[in-house]
């Protein structure tokens, strides 16, 4: 598959990764002199802005090569041209309008190369009213994503963690892509515009907004914030050394027994801590309302994890079934033994960016296993492998087409 | 434009999932032409799937998670549940009770006419079953098994129970969200982080359907079927790049930034007029700034020399965010999107689900439709993730019941005779109730 990767930032950038990660030949275009703006983002290499040491940056491009071409200049948009009849995909991340504008489009490009799958990502997608909309990550999931339900009801909605909400549309695109690109296979020059809008990307997700949008309708409920003192058995608890996350929807016998407590509460026949409230609600007799019950239970299971180390903790839970796990931050995550051993992590050295442990393999396929065949572009880093071993320019043209301002 | 055939025309799934991750998976594939064929438990509920439990609420609840049409469980309970019904459309459904030897016949015949087989079951619970990726390919050699366990089908963690938070804290994204005051190096109690908004399913879904995707254009450029292992907590991290990455750069350990930007100022969430309606701000770049204040009707502080820089924004956001807060507190949150964004403003309202439902773009877009399902009657819901302009895809079916497919895939599709299948059906592997006394 070869892909012509016109996107920028992190979302495009992410699709093409992965098209590229499992063995795509993706040829990014950048603009001269400043290259894709994801340049500009932390974290950098030692903390030393270039446009070669972000490590984002790194981490989205390995294994595409890297090319200049100013798309403004009516020459530069001619050789794009060249380079999408080249491609069988053509991806790209510019507001709607902008591809028509630099004699891009769709139409134009499947005249002139009958069956081009052209992907285009964007915040609302290339119709309707907010077309021309700006949007940012938290954008995208206030307005279409569940940030209203997200939080607590005493504070203001508050969204996800770093930019969860592009890498997602940029997983969504690349499916989209290669499910257009499998038809074409089997059918020639069946060619596809696939129109990513990232706000359709959330209200379509299933955690938890399309939960959140049937039941809406099927009750008529609005679904926002909840109560911080709602009743709940569980949440993250230190323990000796380190953070438990311990969430107690089922098997409350369970945990009960995980914490050697066997009585009366362990022999219920309640499944559920749902059933076992609604058991001890009914039962005659009970001293405590089943919100102080959750309470008082809290305070043992926090009582229970901070004298052990964490993962005796998590080992026990984990024995009589209670959901459970470490909460790490990124230190945890770099030492966890799980991620580690099953070879999530790769070493990616750059001749002027230095060597990262970078999130390697997403997938593991059994016949077409995940590669890191280069490291990320050095801005321009494959312009003659580009303009004059695959479109047969000669080196005066390139330092023409330099001089123009074209590359 | 001539009418295009679904881009997974052709294609046949064979679809074991079960709770929100795989089945959303399943979704993604259902929704874009392929024929995804649900096998499901017939002496036994999957856990969290087509409803949290086998036994119906009774009372009232207001869980988001946990209802019905009407709030009524009504027969069958397991047709009306909200939860199946999210992900279930476009999908076929059928009962099956592995590893009993005459389901497993047939189950292996169904194999033998299939492409791809999804599952998400905790991997010895997948063994249980009684089938592995060796007999799927003595039943057909170029079959695709995808696997998308919680932490990896091998490794310390394998036996794991988690749910999408579980993944997620091990991924290091619930230390990345929650308010930015909320947390001590002595306490992580994250309200945000207990119990209401995961990632980790649709992240793992969408993982597995982009691994199958790869692993479908893999055969049909070499006829080689595969075996594809995608663990969500794998996902997670590919999800928070940053952090990981800062760590390693600069042993830095990022926390939560509450609803800030790392390099964007101010953007925030500001509180509007009414109960609990929300705008979200987000500024960059000085043209950004200059609209903003536009909007505002260019107040004196805003001529404040220390907002007139990217960095001086950055640096002074809380005071500037009081300020924005006082603007948009008695405004409408709607009409202040649209204002802002004429400006040249990134800034978006926090839709409740109602909102969503009538905003004039999803309208102009079509992203929701109605369905008519028997056991639930006509709703609208969330329609396709992603548009293909040649390819218009309206969803072709709403959320199979139990069982509803039993006659048209075990007789017409596997040609099992009259005899075979009513011994199945009386062995009560065949049916559309679970045994009455799991849930009465």
């Amino acid at each position: 598959m070869k892909v012509l990767d016109l996107t920028h930032y992190v979302a495009g950038p992410f699709c093409t990764k992965l098209l590229a990660d499992y063995g795509a030949r993706v040829i990014k275009v950048e603009r001269p002199d400043t290259g894709d703006p994801g340049r500009r983002l932390a974290p950098f290499h030692d903390d030393s802005p270039t446009s070669e040491t972000s490590g984002l940056f790194r981490y989205l491009n390995g294994n595409k090569l890297g090319i200049t071409l100013n798309l403004k200049h009516a020459l530069g948009a001619k050789i794009c041209r060249e380079l999408a009849c080249w491609a069988d995909v053509v991806i790209e991340s510019f507001t709607p309008g902008v591809m028509e504008r630099i004699g891009l489009s769709y139409e134009l490009l499947s005249d002139i190369h009958p069956g081009v799958i052209l992907t285009s990502i964007s915040n609302f997608g290339q119709t309707g009213p907010y077309s021309q909309y700006k949007a940012t990550e938290i954008i995208e999931y206030a307005i279409g994503g569940p940030m209203l339900f997200t939080g607590t009801s005493e504070r203001e909605p508050l969204k996800l963690g770093s930019r969860v909400g592009m890498i997602f549309t940029g997983q969504e695109a690349a499916m989209a892509t290669l499910m257009a690109f499998y038809r074409r296979m089997g059918r020639d020059n069946e060619g596809e515009h696939v129109d990513v809008s990232i706000m359709e990307t959330q209200a379509g997700s299933i955690d938890r907004q399309t939960a959140l949008l049937v039941n809406n309708r099927y009750t008529g409920n609005r679904f926002s914030r909840l109560d911080a003192s709602e009743a709940y058995l569980g949440g993250v608890y230190p323990a000796l050394d380190g953070f438990l996350d311990v969430q107690v929807i089922e098997r409350f016998p369970q945990l009960l027994a995980a914490m050697g407590q066997p009585d009366t509460i362990t022999e219920s026949e309640a499944v559920t801590l749902a059933q076992f409230l609604d058991k001890w609600e009914n039962a005659e007799g009970n001293p405590l309302e089943s919100g102080d019950l959750i309470k008082e239970l809290g305070v043992m299971l926090e009582k229970w994890v901070r004298a052990r180390p964490m993962g005796q903790a998590w080992a026990q839970f984990q024995r009589h079934g209670t959901l459970s796990a470490s909460f790490n931050n990124a230190a945890g995550v770099h030492a966890d033994p799980n991620f580690s051993l099953r070879g999530l992590w790769t070493s990616i050295e750059g001749a002027n960016s230095g060597r990262g442990r970078f999130p390697g393999r997403l997938s593991i396929m059994e016949r077409t296993p995940w590669q890191a065949r280069r490291p990320a572009p050095d801005l321009g880093e494959h312009n003659p492998d580009v303009y004059i071993g695959m479109l047969g320019y000669s080196p005066r043209d390139l330092s023409r087409l330099r001089q123009m301002g074209v590359i | 434009m001539p009418v295009r055939k679904l881009p997974l025309d052709g294609v046949r799934i064979v679809d074991q999932t079960l709770a929100w991750a795989g089945p959303f998976g399943a979704q993604l594939l259902a929704d874009w032409g392929a024929e995804v064929i649900r096998v499901e438990p017939l002496q036994f509920m999957q856990r969290a799937t087509r409803a949290p439990n086998i036994r119906p609420f009774k009372r009232p609840t207001s869980n988001w998670a946990n209802d019905y049409p009407d709030g009524i469980p009504g027969e069958r309970h397991w047709n009306r549940h909200l939860m199946f019904q999210v992900h279930g459309r476009n999908k076929l459904s059928i009962t099956s009770d592995l590893p009993d030897p005459d389901c497993m016949e047939a189950y292996l015949k169904l194999v033998s006419i299939s492409d791809v087989v999804m599952e998400n079951n905790v991997p010895q619970t997948y063994d249980k079953f009684g089938a592995s990726y060796e007999m799927l390919r003595q039943a057909r050699p170029d079959i695709i098994l995808v696997r998308l366990p919680a932490y990896g089908l091998h490794g310390p963690y394998a036996t794991y129970r988690a749910a999408g938070r579980q993944m997620e804290s091990l991924a290091g994204h619930n230390w990345l969200r929650g308010y930015r005051d909320e947390t001590t190096d002595e306490s992580r109690d994250l309200i945000s982080v207990r119990g209401t908004t995961y990632l980790a399913d649709a992240v793992g879904g969408a993982s597995e359907a982009f691994a199958t995707m790869a692993a479908l254009c893999h055969r049909r450029a070499t006829g080689e079927g595969q075996l594809v292992e995608v663990a969500s907590a794998d996902a997670v991290v590919h999800h928070v790049p940053e952090s990981v990455i800062d760590y390693d750069l600069n042993g830095r350990i990022q926390g939560p930034l509450g609803n800030a930007h790392p390099s964007r100022a101010p953007q925030a969430c500001y509180r509007c007029k009414g109960e609990d309606n929300w705008l979200v701000i987000s500024v960059g770049s000085d043209d950004e700034w200059s609209g903003l204040v536009r909007a505002m009707g260019s107040p004196p502080w805003a001529r404040d020399r220390r907002f007139s820089t990217v960095l001086g924004r950055y640096r002074c956001q809380e005071e500037i965010d009081d300020h924005i807060s006082t603007w948009t507190r008695d405004k409408d949150h709607i009409e202040l999107m649209h204002v802002l964004q004429s400006e040249g403003v990134p800034a978006a309202t926090v839709h409740d689900q109602e909102e969503l439902y009538n905003d004039p773009h999803m309208k102009a877009r079509g992203f929701f439709q109605e369905l008519t399902q028997p056991s639930t009657g006509t709703h609208s819901y969330p329609g396709m993730s992603w548009q293909m302009a040649q390819t218009p895809n309206p969803i072709r079916r709403p959320s199979p019941m139990l069982g509803e497919h039993n006659e048209m895939i075990y007789k017409d599709l596997l040609g099992l005779t009259e005899q075979e299948y009513k011994r199945l059906e009386d062995a009560g592997h065949i049916g559309m109730d679970y045994p009455a006394h799991l849930y009465t």
